[in-house]
Order: structure tokens, then C-alpha cells, then sequence
């Protein structure tokens, strides 16, 4: 969740401490224990032929940056806001601590980070796990009320889909979370965001069915682009994310914490190779992580330098999304 | 002493050792758990039983800006052998943190005549009276409880034994520092789904370990208030997430900056700033450069409380 999982590997230790009691002598040492937690890599024993197949499910298609972005701009910058917040599929339990550290996502983080995009008059697009909505309600007409923002599809509970594994239960959930928005938006998200960022190999025919204009969780590229799947062309945007441009992996649970000042000019030149290749840059924060006073901070201080160059087109994913879809073919 | 100690991770061990590591306030049996995703929406909804309540800032004392609560972690040896410490080396890390860090700590607390919680494990304390001894004699600090040595209460998870240490946490630091302390920081800042219930039955005046907001909240149960007082704290104004080896290590400078901002924003939005350091991690001589730069800034701006975390929860607790 936050904070508390950076004290897990202490954690582990000081379980596996009390548990070896009698062996006290062998538990020196600070392990490693319980950080990462990857998967084990399968044996390689895969044919090319079978490689090819993982990697058939979901290829980069065309590109489908436009000639021209509308008004002439240079670039297409969209910031996602993705509002896991207690995120109660991720694993764990709802404990007090850590569903507190969520919650600071709902209850300080997101009003201070509208407040900021009602100061700079910016567009954003807000991925919401379900969960998310039920748990925190009130920031449904908090998001709304500018009429500027998107709330966009981030699973029910934040679910990995690749733990799903099952067409028919993921097609279940989607269906479920789409129900879910239209009744409390009044409105059908358009676009999706997988929770952490995790396909399972039925996700593109999932969404290729839903008839959803967009999805926002690949990494194939750094503009956007559409999916093919099995060779074939799949209708779908991708407007691809990427972990450099995301705040969990520096700021997030598990994260090292590093000078946020230095990683906001991270994202900073991730936006100057953008302009001057005129594409995309889809900036990703978490509200329980980004909302925090130290960083809307800097996070102000970039929104401030991306304002100060002519021709960036600030917009919504679904506008985005739209735009590159109408004018594809039209790519140079 | 250390006798003490071993016999109570005996103890802890066999409690351990019987009982499941399961993360779950509501805890249906392990079995009939259903993977997160096939939760209803009612079931989401009663899911998440600790939840942030209403907030309790008010109006400061003397039309102050701010509240500014500096709380020192006085994580010892037990803290060291609870985290895996057993070794001469990592010890002797945890023993400078008491008799270099901590006299430091207090001179630069002196010199600024501002005051501050310390956090004790018990055993912590019972290792270390003197220290306790030098905290009292300032007059001015509070001396609060961080458990017994520092065990993670939500791996425990054994309700009984829970009681037990926290009993006895109780009875250890009321002995040594000569007052009951009202006031309960989690180690690791962590709860099992027993110490809220258990801290309000001690009658805690306040909790200091949850994340959920940037300023002092009742904690809710179910939807309703427990008159607990929580005092937040943050793993960004923190030191150990920072400093120590097993994380990123940065240059102090920009961290204490970030401590900065965080109290610049606090200043503007007239609410608390909570910083936690350890003395065996900011008592350090170029740490400790920092933080008496960074108190001098604060001291810089006018209307701000200085107040321990007693003060403060004593001030925003509904009457």
C-alpha cells in the first residue's frame, strides 16, 4: 500500500527473529527479504515459435501521432492522476496503517491537487479504481465540478488482471466497472488504465470488445499508437505510460525516495525530448503519493515550466485519444 | 536486562510461531478468503474498518499559524535486535544513537528553547534510564511510548499477547520516567487489527503512527468516532526512509528542503507539521547541522507553536 510496506523487509525479519528464536545466533544481518517480490522467471525452455505467440497478443500497430496537434501545437500533454488510494486488491489487507495511507489520497492529496489545477486552469484525466469511488465517494463531484477532468477506468479493486487470468471474469469485471461509472458519472468511461500496469493475455480481446476508444497502460512507445493483436489491427489507442514518468517507483512504497526536485527534472527533460519531437508526454502521479505538500510543490513548479513554452496542447486522454484517432492516416 | 529481553522473544516466538500472518480486520476464516476482486460493491464499502474521521484542527493557541511537533524515536539496541540487529557493529550503531545522538539532539532543542516528544520502547528505556533521566530534566519534553522493543504488532497478531506487552510497555515506562505516558506511537507505525481497541481501552490521549491526513483527526471504527486523537505522521518527514543504508542515502541537504516545503505549506494551510527523527540516524554531526538550520527557519516566521504531541492532542481533543 505505502509508508508501512517500506518497513516490510524489518518486518519479515523481525518475524522470521521470533520465529528462529531458539537459533538466535543465524538472524543477524539486515536481508533483502520481502522487497520486489518478482515472480520467478519460467524455465527457459520456450520455443521462438511459442515466444512469438506471448508476443503476438499485444504489438505496437501505427503510430498514430498526428501532422499536426489542434492549434497548431507542438506537443500533446496529458496528466493522469491514477487514484488507487487504498487500492484494496493490491495485496495485503486493509489494515488501519497502511488503508490510512490510501485514504490520505482521498482526503488531503486529491483537494490539494484539484485546487492546484483550478490555479493553473489544467485539464487531467483521473483513472479510479472502482473501489476507490465506493470508498471515497465525495471525490467523484469534486473531480467533476470544473467540468475540465476525465474520470477514466482503473479496475474494480485494482486488480491485477494477470492474477484474474480468466477471459470471462475479466470481461465480468469490466462490464461491472463500466455499470459502476455510468451510474454514478451519468456517463461511460471511455478509456482504461490497467492496475499496475498489468495485461493478462486475454486483456486486448477483453477491451477490443468493450468498445473502449482508448487504453492507457502499454509501453511500446513513447507516442501514441494503436494495438494490433495477432497481426491484426485492433481499433484500440494506446496513449503508452512509462515508469520513468511515474511517481510510485521514486516516491511510491517501495520507491527509494530520491531528491524530488531532481526527478521532477526527470520528467522535466521527458517533456523537452517530447516538444522538440512533436509528440506526447503522459505524465502519471498517484494521488496518496503525489498529493503530499512537499510535491505538489514541484509538481507546480513543472506544470509552471511546461506553461511557459508556446504551442503545448494540455488535454484530457480521452481528447487525446480522439484526435489522434480522427486524423489517423494522416500521420508523417 | 538482556536476559529480559530474550526470555520476552521466547515468549513472542511461541505466539508467533502458532499464529497465521493474515492482514485482515475482518478475518473470515483463511479458507473462505475470496481473492479482492470479487468483492460486491456493499462488501467494499465495510471493508476498510479504521478509517480517517473528522478533522480537529482549530484555532491555535496565542492566533498561531501553525503547530510544529518535532518527535524523536528513540530507537536502542531492542529496536536494533527487533530489526535483526544482533551483531557488535549494527549495535554499536544503535548505541551512539543514545550517547552521542541523543545529548545533540537536546543541546540543539536547548539552544533553541523550543520542546519535543521522545518515543520509547519500553525495553529501550529500561536499557537506557539515564537517557530517560536527560529527556526529564529539560522540563519541557514529553516522554511517550513506542512499544516494548519495537515489534510489529500486525505480524504478532495475537490479541492476548498484544495486551500483555502493552501492559506492560505501560507499567516499564511509568516506572522508569516516573509518569503514565498519554500518548502511543506504533512501532514501525504499524497496527494489528487489536490496537486501536486496545489503545482506547488503555485511555491513550492520543495515537501518533497513522498516515491518513496532514493534520490532527478523530480515528473512526465502523463509521464511528472513537474520540481517539490522531496526530499523523509521514514517512516523508522521516528520517530513516532517507539515511539509513538500506535506503537511498541522498545528499541531507535537499531532504531537510523537503522538510522545509512541507512546512511551508503547512504554514500557509494553518495546520501541523509532525517531523520524526531518530537520534541514531539525525544525531549525526552533518545531519544535525541541518536541523538546527532548518529549526532556525521556522523560528524565523512568526506565529509559530512549538508544543509536544501532549499539547497539541490536549488542545484539538473535542471537549
Amino acid at each position: 500500500m505505502r509508508s508501512h510496506v517500506r518497513m516490510t523487509a524489518t518486518t519479515l525479519v523481525f518475524a522470521a527473529l521470533v520465529v528462529g528464536a531458539s537459533q538466535i545466533g543465524l538472524t543477524q544481518g539486515q536481508g533483502q527479504r520481502g522487497r520486489g517480490g518478482q515472480p520467478a522467471p519460467p524455465a527457459p525452455t520456450m520455443s521462438e515459435d511459442q515466444i512469438r505467440q506471448a508476443m503476438a497478443i499485444a504489438r505496437v500497430g501505427r503510430r498514430l501521432t498526428p501532422k499536426a496537434w489542434p492549434n497548431g501545437a507542438k506537443v500533446a500533454v496529458n496528466i493522469g492522476y491514477d487514484v488507487d488510494n487504498m487500492g484494496i486488491g493490491r495485496g495485503g489487507g486493509p489494515l488501519p496503517a497502511a488503508a490510512s495511507g490510501g485514504e490520505y489520497g482521498a482526503v488531503d492529496g486529491l483537494p490539494r491537487i484539484l485546487a492546484l489545477l483550478d490555479r493553473q486552469q489544467l485539464p487531467a484525466t483521473f483513472f479510479m479504481p472502482v473501489s476507490s469511488a465506493i470508498l471515497n465517494p465525495e471525490m467523484i463531484p469534486l473531480i467533476q465540478k470544473s467540468g475540465r477532468h476525465e474520470i477514466a477506468l482503473h479496475g474494480w479493486v485494482h486488480e491485477n488482471q494477470n492474477q484474474v487470468n480468466n477471459a470471462q471474469e475479466e470481461e465480468r469485471l469490466l462490464t461491472q466497472s463500466l455499470d459502476y461509472f455510468q451510474k454514478v458519472l451519468g456517463k461511460r468511461p471511455v478509456g482504461t488504465r490497467a492496475p499496475g500496469w498489468n495485461f493478462s493475455p486475454n486483456s486486448v480481446d477483453v477491451l477490443r470488445k468493450s468498445g473502449l476508444l482508448y487504453d492507457s497502460s502499454m509501453m511500446g512507445l513513447d507516442e501514441a499508437y494503436e494495438i494490433d493483436a495477432k497481426g491484426q489491427p485492433t481499433g484500440l489507442v494506446e496513449l503508452p505510460v512509462e515508469w520513468i514518468l511515474d511517481d510510485a517507483p521514486y516516491f511510491g512504497a517501495t520507491g527509494a525516495l530520491p531528491v524530488p526536485e531532481l526527478m521532477f527534472k526527470v520528467y522535466r527533460d521527458e517533456f523537452d525530448v517530447a516538444y522538440k519531437e512533436g509528440t506526447l508526454c503522459m505524465l502519471t502521479f498517484h494521488p496518496h503519493v503525489s498529493g503530499h505538500r512537499s510535491r505538489v510543490v514541484q509538481m507546480e513548479k513543472l506544470f509552471d515550466y511546461i506553461k511557459s513554452k508556446p504551442g503545448v496542447w494540455f488535454a484530457t486522454a480521452e481528447q487525446i485519444a480522439r484526435y489522434v484517432k480522427q486524423n489517423a492516416g494522416k500521420t508523417h | 536486562m538482556a536476559n529480559m529481553l530474550f526470555t520476552r522473544i521466547g515468549v513472542v516466538s511461541l505466539l508467533v510461531s502458532a499464529a497465521p500472518i493474515v492482514a485482515d480486520l475482518q478475518q473470515p476464516p483463511a479458507a473462505a478468503n475470496p481473492p479482492a476482486y470479487r468483492l460486491t460493491e456493499d462488501q467494499i464499502r465495510s471493508v476498510v474498518e479504521v478509517r480517517v474521521g473528522r478533522k480537529l484542527t482549530r484555532a491555535w493557541p496565542n492566533a498561531a499559524k501553525v503547530a510544529v511537533a518535532l518527535a524523536f524515536e528513540m530507537d536502542a539496541e531492542a529496536s536494533g535486535v527487533t530489526a535483526g540487529e544482533m551483531l557488535p557493529v549494527p549495535l554499536s550503531a544503535r548505541e551512539f544513537g543514545i550517547i552521542k545522538g541523543l545529548p545533540r539532539v537536546l543541546d540543539v532543542l536547548d539552544r533553541h528553547g523550543v520542546p519535543a516528544t521522545f518515543y520509547f520502547a519500553a525495553v529501550n528505556a529500561s536499557l537506557h534510564p539515564d537517557a530517560v533521566e536527560q529527556v526529564k530534566k529539560r522540563n519541557r519534553h514529553e516522554i511517550a511510548l513506542n512499544g516494548w522493543m519495537h515489534e510489529n504488532l500486525a505480524d504478532l497478531n495475537d490479541q492476548a499477547k498484544e495486551q500483555q506487552l502493552l501492559d506492560d510497555s505501560i507499567a516499564t515506562l511509568t516506572k522508569i520516567s516516573g509518569k503514565r505516558p498519554v500518548g502511543w506511537r506504533a512501532p514501525s507505525w504499524t497496527f494489528s487489527r487489536y490496537t486501536l481497541g486496545q489503545i482506547q481501552k488503555a485511555g491513550f490521549l492520543y495515537d501518533s503512527s497513522l498516515v491518513g491526513r496532514d493534520e490532527p483527526y478523530e480515528i473512526n471504527a465502523n463509521g464511528q468516532g472513537t474520540g481517539v486523537v490522531e496526530l499523523p505522521v509521514e514517512p516523508i518527514l522521516n528520517d530513516e526512509p532517507y539515511f539509513t543504508t538500506a535506503r537511498s542515502f541522498p545528499a541531507p541537504e535537499p531532504i531537510f528542503k523537503v522538510y522545509q516545503d512541507e512546512f511551508d505549506v503547512a504554514y500557509r494551510e494553518g495546520t501541523m507539521v509532525m517531523l520524526t527523527l531518530h537520534p541514531y540516524v539525525a544525531g549525526h554531526r552533518s545531519r544535525i547541522t541541518h536541523l538546527d538550520n532548518l529549526l532556525t527557519y521556522m523560528k524565523s516566521k512568526p506565529g509559530v507553536w512549538f508544543a509536544t504531541n501532549e499539547q497539541i492532542a490536549t488542545h484539538v481533543k473535542p471537549k
